[in-house]
């Protein structure tokens, strides 16, 4: 067995990705808004890089929460860069960035309401046609819900099944969002449907007042995560898993410790369950 | 078919207001410190980003200048890209097309921030292939140079490209740049122009010419009758633009 762990690729360690010094990741993750249409320098890094490793891509932009229609333009944009990448799964954010004609660029939460799942849903369905593949939905961390009609998983769940998409399933952003708002995390990720999780994400997150956390991806992992990770792979079938780090850049060896946490975890979790199924 | 009531709708642009302008705006089932922590990190997402864009500019302006210039863009501002990184080419059209306060005390605004954007703009540009056959040398005789098409022509107002902008500002004029891209490093450049050598590269740009025909078409436009002396010149600047990689080699006129 060899579960894939991977990291999010940032310019700061791009070079060491294709010089494979310190990191060794399996595949990397890249985010297309940050490489579509440009050439030069960073196109020749990310060729380099690209050819090195297997690819997935995890979205900023293309809103699926948004009450407009969907910018096909960018549409078009996003899947020529995705197939040109031999990008092996897309993911993207359960919130929306752009109202009123506007980007705004940060993830906003989607109020948890009946008509917003039915139109995220057709949104996705839309989405996964013109991109031609299906499209991993991330559980975002939100700092407020907004006159919400039920729950974050009742959400999550019927956008899921309506959609008939993936789950992007990212645990720290279960940890945040128990935290915030004062529910059990394993209870959360029990009610999840983990048979459609596409792939994991984990990364760190900073404390900013006693009762709020801010999903930075700017700390190192913390226990607490990683035991809710244990816990929930301990339930779904193996995946590959993802580490975030965006800024704030320790060591190289750290992210790479990181990276060999995960694969601890998962390597007994998974191996165990492999062992039931022969 | 519509799928997201009046009322949802209306929830997203009031949250998408609040975290633009900040103004109260009541919205039902929120809490206000996470509302407040939305507003702080949308707008450090757009601060940053343009941190990053315009060093000249922000350590030009004052801290309360900078603020105002990226609140107002953040707030009165409609944002059109989807790609983050081509953002701050909307700060300089919203300054282009805006009365500003700043304007008025810093006319050379729009300049210096379009000369800021020059360098991520050619530095990041699409590659352009080079469909045409050609040498990689400095033989410009009877040939046709072959500029590196990866590249900018612009004229400024003020000379931001020779002198910190402080410098700069006390001396207006009509100043030509040329900012290309070196095809190996990937590394931006700027050469100062006289008005003859962007003539000559305009007309390159229109049309397949030797080293002659230019200095003929030159010496028609500016008056200048001795063609040899301008011949000689266009084929030192020529070489120069070849050392530096702003011209790639020659192609045999056809």
């Amino acid at each position: 067995m060899n579960t894939k762990i991977g990291i999010g690729l940032r310019r700061e360690f791009v070079d060491e990705l294709v010089q494979q010094k310190q990191l060794k990741p399996d595949f990397i993750e890249l985010a297309p808004e940050n490489w579509m249409k440009m050439g030069g320098y960073w196109k020749k890094k990310l060729r380099q890089v690209t050819e090195k490793y297997p690819v997935t891509s995890h979205g900023l932009s293309l809103s699926l929460g948004s009450p407009e229609e969907l910018d096909y333009d960018f549409m078009k944009e996003l899947k020529k860069f995705l197939e040109e990448n031999n990008v092996q799964i897309f993911s993207e954010h359960l919130s929306y960035t752009k109202t009123n004609n506007a980007h705004i660029y940060d993830l906003l939460p989607i109020p948890f309401r009946e008509d917003a799942v039915k139109h995220v849903a057709t949104r996705i369905r839309e989405a996964q046609e013109l991109l031609g593949r299906k499209i991993a939905i991330e559980n975002v961390s939100y700092y407020t819900p907004v006159d919400a009609e039920m729950d974050e998983a009742e959400f999550l769940n019927g956008v899921v099944e309506e959609a008939d998409c993936n789950l992007l399933l990212d645990v720290n952003n279960v940890y945040v969002n128990a935290f915030n708002h004062n529910y059990d995390a394993r209870e959360f990720i029990n009610r999840l449907p983990l048979d459609k999780v596409a792939y994991i994400h984990m990364a760190g997150h900073e404390k900013v007042e006693p009762d709020l956390i801010i999903d930075t991806h700017g700390e190192a992992i913390i226990d607490p995560v990683y035991r809710l990770f244990e816990y929930t792979v301990n339930r779904m079938p193996e995946v590959p898993v993802l580490l975030e780090r965006d800024f704030n850049f320790p060591e190289l060896e750290e992210l790479q410790q990181e990276m060999n946490n995960l694969r601890n975890i998962t390597e007994k979790a998974w191996r165990k369950e492999n062992a039931n199924t022969r | 078919m519509r799928t997201l009531d009046n009322y949802t709708e209306k929830l997203q642009h009031r949250m998408t207001e609040y975290c633009r302008t900040g103004s109260p705006n009541f919205l039902p089932g929120t809490n206000g410190k996470g509302m407040k922590h939305y507003r702080r990190l949308s707008f450090n997402i757009f601060n940053n980003t343009l941190e990053q864009a315009y060093p000249i500019t922000q350590e030009f302006l004052n801290e309360k200048e900078w603020m105002e210039l990226v609140d107002g863009f953040f707030s009165g501002h409609d944002c059109q890209t989807p790609l983050l990184w081509q953002m701050p080419y909307e700060l300089y059209t919203y300054v282009e097309e805006n009365d500003l306060k700043l304007k008025e005390k810093y006319p050379f605004l729009p300049e210096l921030i379009y000369f800021e954007w020059l360098e991520i703009e050619v530095h990041t540009m699409e590659d352009i292939d080079i469909t045409a056959e050609y040498i990689p040398d400095k033989h410009f005789e009877g040939t046709v140079p072959l500029v590196n098409p990866e590249h900018r022509l612009v004229q400024l107002n003020y000379p931001l490209h020779l002198k910190p902008i402080k410098e700069a500002i006390q001396l207006p004029g009509q100043y030509f740049v040329l900012i290309f891209r070196d095809p190996e490093e990937g590394n931006v450049h700027f050469i100062n122009l006289s008005v003859v050598f962007v003539f000559a590269l305009e007309q390159l740009s229109q049309q397949d010419l030797t080293i002659n025909e230019l200095a003929i078409m030159i010496s028609e436009q500016f008056g200048v009758e001795d063609t040899g002396e301008i011949k000689k010149h266009l084929k030192g600047f020529f070489e120069d633009l070849f050392g530096q990689q702003a011209v790639l080699g020659y192609k045999p006129k056809k």
